[in-house]
């Protein structure tokens, strides 16, 4: 069979493309929506839900829930009489499985160990999404938006959590599920996966394209600034930036929910930076210190 | 063969993101994977049909081809090259088909089990019932009345 | 506003209702796939019930007919009119009251008794339960208790013998009255049995439940369902040949050795044991299932996860066969394989080779084996000229620094010497392990060189160097040493030379040239790289003699421990190896991506997977293929538990910390001269070619031995030769028809004793059974010529003569029998009678199952059969 439909029909990825086209559509249609309310906005019309104070919860969101639960639970049932459990060999403690994936929901996670120290793709990252996420509300000062869809009242929010949840999350799963294959290495959805593949791709770290040992003192003075420029340039530059545009707002915000929200948006940036170094320039490491390697 | 219908219902499902991911990039050449199989000759298919016939056929070939064939034959003829010319008479032909019709399973059996002697025919063919058990003479039995077939 | 929610709100109730209807739709869907669908053993399992069902009717009705035939139903009738008869006159007597007056006494009786006996076990109860607490407790009013009870127990025990006793004159009484009736009644019984029985069978089999069976090894882990379809394996009469109903073949051997309950199916058949939902699942012919079922003779293959020794195995006889294929190519060789170690070399030692053969011959024989005689062993490595030059030059620079070819035009044969050759080449019987000119040499046991064109590849000055003492230039040869004279071997060279002639030989180099050091270097680098040390030995750097010329250019060799290491990959494990393992390189979406088809593929085309691969082509032929891959199949790495092993004699030596079994003294000096292990077998060491001889000196008569030796004879005319190796006679001058074959005596090395006279002497001291008794038990009764034409009548009446000789009378099965009590001793007649499979497992002959009064008067009758010499 075609390798591709091969991929997209197993088992255990029916799940991920069904997620895929459900996102799809409902990015779509919120977005659709959000323009369309906008247009009636600037045009001077209220937008249904704006103003709503109270809401009957019985009549159009019960008994819509009742119908779809009943939908998905025959949906569930027919898959499951139909699709048998994708069960793999007999496990066996002398032999890893290649490639040895993570739960679906979680290859994102194992997608940034490409990129990053397991310590920091492990452990620091996804801390740090559990306490952005945790933050929302308090970080959230901008009232608009509520009951009704909107995306001129609320660009910079929807554009950030747009990268973060389609790019940053789920395009890192799509790319784990299917174009990642045995020994880790990329393979496009029509190529065929072959556990004795062998490619040769040298890796070098920051400090070597200017001819520093990396594992150096030097190399880790080298590091040590460019990751401090960037960290500090970007807590510094958006300020002076907004202390001319809009010195409102940040008068609004306060330091404190500054400072969390650009260290938030820098880490989070960093990610695709980092990507784009390590595939494109085949940087291994921008920084190694004798704790971590960034 | 279910796993296989259950697959293409499914496959109706994929179709849509199979099309939104066609996009992405080229579909594969199908007939390459044929184009180079490896060369299954005509020996290995005789080798393999040699391979699939029924145990009892094979078993009983291998007996028939150790302890009967030196009087009755390879091909079950009653030609053994090891029977004395001189013999009386000669050992049963296992081809003739009109012998073996009056031949049942059943009357083979007796008569390999106890000898030619206990069938009331000459002590030419000695009594195997204490050296096969009663399946091997089965296998013997089904592979004897393979010639006449 | 309010119309637009009230068509919505209907517009969802339609969708309700249309769920609801599907849900209910799709429960029955689910009930039918849970109870049917995921289960069609069930359906195997009723069909096998009405199969059954249809058999055991057809029994039942031939049981019927029988039961007509033989007078059982005329019987029955009979009976049946007697019994009644009988009735009816205890009536007409007037009896007929009184016995059912006593009947109805005994029943009352009957039923007092059984009251009696259920207050006893209430008492009874109550007793144990009391002294249970006393037991407990100590307290001295449950001892009380119990003695009361105890007292109550004896009482009613008194009662119900009392109440016994009174039954039997009433019982006696109404026997006298009834008459035959009871007897009558017993026989009718019996009769009717032999017919309920069947239809008890029957009802049997209808009750039988429809339910997942399965055996479960619990050591090993395993829960082999393969039972709730294959429902008849263990039946002794399939009511069906069609799978899965039909019954395992050849139970007694499979079966019968390997409990189904303690071995269960998948360690021998592999397959995938728990599944039940489809066939394809069970038999494991799905994805991520490496080990798909082994069927037919395939299934031999996991013999071997047990069986350390599986020749003469019944019931392994093809995997057996198999076997020889691994020794016959030397694929341990290369790879390491348990229990090959220490098998001799497949490929003759080469450090001499330059002093041997020709070195256009090398080069063409390196280039291609196959093509100098069909049957050649050696692969094809597909090497170019160049390389095969090169290693041909490394090889000839071990023992001189030229290429150099016999010029045969220039050797000169004598024609009498030639004449000569040839009596001797037959009288020694080269051709049955060499082959000449596609005749003779066995190629399926023995493996000789096929001799048609050795004129052409060997020099003279070698052969008759190899003729005379074989051991100096290979060690370790399975070509024997011919007690041959100087002038009968350079007879037999002179017609080796003159006969076996290649017209077509090539001879580029009849005017040597020197050996370029380039060139040894680059063979010394493919020697390596190809592991030619694996089946050659060739000795290390520290014991060649470099050539002066050579030495003053840097020359250097492999050394010893340079060409220990096997080259190829560890063999083990490779049945058992998964399946993601293996690769199938650029062939992977040409052939099918399992583990059978990977061994097959290998062995057809070693190189074809991909480049750089170095194992040679063997050019298989495709049986050979499958049989080897049945080998390989075979060698896993098990997790068999320690109570399924048989190991082999030599791994038990091992454990029990006993040296296997050598030959000692001046024996093994014979032996390792004559080599009589090339064929024959002496305590499990050598080849089943020839009779096994480890019981030689209880079964065989000395001067026949020494007879035998001194001129082989065929005992089984057409089956088996002996060839002449010229032993020499002890102290008579041996009496040989051939004159030319009197070699005058020779004796064995550092000793003084003849190598005959060795021979016997340990046939007689080590190869001998206290099993065979020395003297047959004596018959006082019969005089002894009487007991010799009882025995020839025997011998008359068995149709003996089926299979032997008398003369030139009878067949030519066993050996011809005219001169057997000049050959064998009758002690060993005497106990082969009894079981003739013992002391030859593949013997032909059937056990008769004679008393031991037949066997010992057929021994007497054939120990008179003599031929007197002369």
């Amino acid at each position: 069979m075609n390798p591709f439909i091969e991929i997209i029909t197993q088992p255990d990825n029916i799940a991920i493309v069904i997620m895929i086209l459900m996102v799809s559509f409902f990015m779509v249609w919120a977005f659709q929506q959000a323009f369309q309310n906008d247009k009636l906005k600037t045009a001077g019309y209220a937008v249904e839900g704006e103003n709503d104070k109270d809401v009957d919860t019985y009549k159009p969101l019960v008994r819509i829930e009742l119908l779809i639960s009943l939908a998905v639970m025959l949906f569930l049932t027919v898959w499951s009489i139909g699709v048998d459990a994708p069960l793999e060999e007999i496990a066996n403690p002398t032999l890893t499985p290649n490639p040895a994936k993570a739960p679906w929901y979680f290859l994102g996670l194992q997608e940034l160990l490409v990129y990053f120290d397991p310590w920091l793709a492990g452990v620091v990252l996804p801390s740090l999404i559990v306490v952005g996420l945790l933050a929302i509300p308090y970080i959230d000062i901008n009232p608009k938006g509520n009951g009704y869809y909107t995306f001129s009242e609320r660009k910079y929010s929807i554009l950030i959590f747009s990268f973060g949840f389609f790019i940053l999350w789920l395009l890192l799963i799509v790319i784990g599920v299917f174009d990642r294959g045995p020994g880790w290495l990329w393979y496009w959805p029509w190529q065929e996966w072959d556990a004795h593949r062998v490619v040769f791709e040298p890796t070098k770290d920051l400090s070597n394209l200017v001819g520093v040992e990396s594992r150096s003192l030097a190399g880790f003075i080298i590091g040590a600034i460019v990751v401090g420029v960037y960290m500090i340039g970007g807590m510094v530059w958006p300020y002076k930036y907004w202390q001319k545009k809009n010195p409102e707002l940040l008068q609004q915000l306060g330091m404190i929910r500054y400072v969390m929200i650009v260290f938030l948006f820098i880490t989070m940036m960093s990610i695709p930076i980092k990507m784009i170094l390590r595939l494109v320039f085949l940087i291994k490491y921008v920084w190694i210190t004798p704790w971590f390697n960034v | 063969m279910k796993t296989k219908v259950k697959i293409s219902k499914f496959a109706l499902l994929a179709v849509i993101p199979a099309l939104m991911l066609a996009g992405c990039g080229k579909q594969p050449a199908k007939g390459k994977a044929n184009a180079n199989s490896a060369g299954a000759d005509s020996s290995a298919a005789v080798v393999e049909a040699n391979a699939n016939l029924p145990f009892d056929i094979k078993e009983g070939k291998r007996l028939f081809n150790h302890y009967c064939s030196v009087c009755h034959g390879e091909s079950g003829d009653g030609t053994g090259q090891y029977y004395g010319s001189s013999l009386q008479p000669s050992p049963a032909n296992f081809t003739d088909k009109a012998f073996m019709k009056t031949m049942t399973g059943e009357a083979l059996t007796r008569s390999i089990t106890g000898g030619s002697a206990s069938v009331g025919k000459s002590n030419m063919c000695p009594p195997w019932g204490k050296t096969f058990e009663s399946d091997e003479i089965e296998c013997l039995v089904a592979y004897i009345k393979s010639f006449s077939k | 506003m309010a119309n637009e929610n009230k068509n919505s709100s209907a517009y969802r109730a339609y969708f309700f209702a249309f769920f609801s209807v599907v849900l209910l739709i799709l429960s029955a869907w689910v009930i039918w796939d849970d109870e049917f669908g995921l289960r069609p053993w069930k359906h195997y399992q009723k069909e096998y019930k009405s199969l059954k069902h249809d058999q055991l009717e057809k029994e039942y009705k031939q049981a019927q007919l029988e039961f007509h035939r033989s007078g059982g139903a005329k019987r029955l009738a009979d009976l049946t009119a007697q019994l009644e008869k009988a009735e009816a006159a205890l009536k007409d007597k007037g009896t007929g009251q009184k016995y059912e007056q006593l009947n109805r006494q005994l029943e009352e009786l009957q039923k007092q008794s059984a009251a009696s006996q259920k207050q006893l076990q209430t008492v009874r109860g109550k007793y144990l339960e009391t002294e249970y607490y006393f037991t407990k407790t100590q307290k001295p009013e449950y001892k009380k208790e119990m003695d009361a009870l105890q007292l109550q127990i004896d009482a009613i025990d008194k009662q119900s013998k009392d109440l016994q006793l009174k039954q039997e004159p009433i019982r006696e009484s109404i026997a006298q009255i009834a008459g035959n009736i009871p007897a009558l009644k017993a026989e009718i019984e019996q009769l009717n049995k032999i017919l309920e029985d069947k239809k008890e069978k029957i009802a049997n089999n209808e009750k039988a439940p429809i339910e997942i069976k399965q055996f479960l090894i619990k050591d090993v882990d395993k829960a082999d369902r393969c039972v709730s379809c294959h429902i008849g394996i263990e039946s002794s009469k399939q009511p069906s040949a069609k799978q899965p109903y039909a019954k395992h073949p050849l139970t007694s051997v499979y079966l019968g050795h390997h409990d189904p309950g303690k071995f269960g199916c998948t360690f021998c058949h592999r397959g995938q044991g728990r599944a039940t939902t489809t066939v394809e699942k069970a038999h494991g012919k799905v994805k991520h299932w490496d080990e798909p079922l082994l069927k037919g003779d395939m299934t031999q293959t996991s013999c071997l996860n047990c069986h350390g020794d599986i020749k003469n195995l019944r019931g392994a006889e093809s995997i057996t066969k198999n076997t020889e294929l691994i020794k016959k190519y030397g694929c341990y060789s290369c790879h390491k394989i348990p229990g090959y170690e220490g098998i001799g070399d497949v490929g003759p030692e080469l450090t001499q080779v330059g002093t041997k053969v020709n070195y256009t011959w090398a080069v063409n024989w390196l280039l291609d084996p196959k093509k100098y005689f069909s049957t050649a062993r050696m692969p094809k490595f597909f090497f170019t000229q160049d390389q095969a030059e090169a290693i041909a030059d490394y090889l000839f620079s071990m023992s001189g620094s030229d290429r150099r070819d016999v010029d045969l035009a220039t050797v000169k044969n004598d024609p009498k010497l030639v004449e000569q050759g040839k009596v001797l080449w037959s009288q020694a019987r080269c051709n049955l392990c060499h082959a000449t000119g596609g005749r003779g040499g066995d190629h399926s046991k023995v493996y000789a060189p096929d001799l048609s064109k050795v004129g052409s590849k060997v020099n003279k000055t070698w052969l008759f160097n190899w003729i005379k003492d074989p051991n100096k230039y290979f060690p370790g040869t399975k070509m024997p040493r011919f007690r041959f004279t100087d002038q009968e071997i350079n007879a037999l060279v002179d017609y080796i030379a003159s006969e076996y002639v290649d017209d077509e030989a090539e001879s580029k180099y009849v005017a040597p040239v020197q050996i370029q050091a380039a060139s040894i270097k680059k063979g010394k680098d493919l020697v390596q790289q190809y592991g030619c040390y694996g089946c050659h030995k060739m000795r290390g750097m520290e014991m060649v003699q470099v050539a002066p010329s050579l030495k003053a250019q840097g020359v250097t060799f492999l050394r010893s421990d340079e060409m220990r290491e096997k080259i190829g990959t560890e063999l083990s494990s490779i049945g058992s190896k998964p399946v993601e393992l293996l690769d199938f390189g650029k062939l992977k979406k040409s052939i099918p991506n399992d583990r059978l088809s990977y061994i097959k593929q290998k062995l057809r085309d070693p190189r074809g997977f991909r480049l750089g691969l170095r194992m040679p082509n063997f050019r298989l032929s495709e049986t050979e293929v499958n049989e080897l891959s049945a080998v390989l199949y075979g060698f896993t790495d098990s997790n068999a538990p320690v109570r399924f092993m048989v190991p082999s004699r030599q791994e038990l030596d091992k454990m029990a910390g006993v040296q296997g079994y050598k030959f000692t003294g001046d024996f093994a000096k014979v032996i390792a001269d004559v080599k009589c292990t090339n064929c024959h077998s002496i305590k499990g060491i050598g080849a089943d070619y020839a009779p096994d001889l480890s019981l030689a000196g209880s079964k065989l008569q000395e001067s026949w031995i020494r007879n035998f030796l001194a001129n082989p004879d065929m005992i089984r005319p057409l089956l088996q030769q002996m060839p002449k190796l010229g032993l020499s006679l002890g102290k008579t001058p041996a009496k040989i028809t051939m004159p030319k074959f009197n070699l005058g005596k020779q004796k064995v090395e550092d000793t003084n004793r003849s190598d005959v006279d060795v021979v016997v002497n340990y046939f007689q001291q080590e190869l001998v059974t206290t099993d065979i008794p020395k003297n047959i038990p004596v018959i006082a009764d019969v005089a002894m010529p009487e007991q010799i034409a009882q025995g020839k009548k025997l011998y008359d009446d068995k149709g003996c003569r089926t299979c032997h000789q008398l003369g030139t009378d009878g067949g030519a099965v066993g050996p011809n029998l005219s001169n057997v009590g000049n050959r064998l001793l009758p002690g060993f007649i005497f106990k082969h009678l009894e079981n003739p499979k013992k002391y030859k497992p593949d013997i032909v002959e059937p056990n008769y199952g004679f008393t031991e009064r037949e066997r010992v008067l057929l021994t007497n009758f054939l120990m008179t059969l003599k031929i007197s010499a002369k």
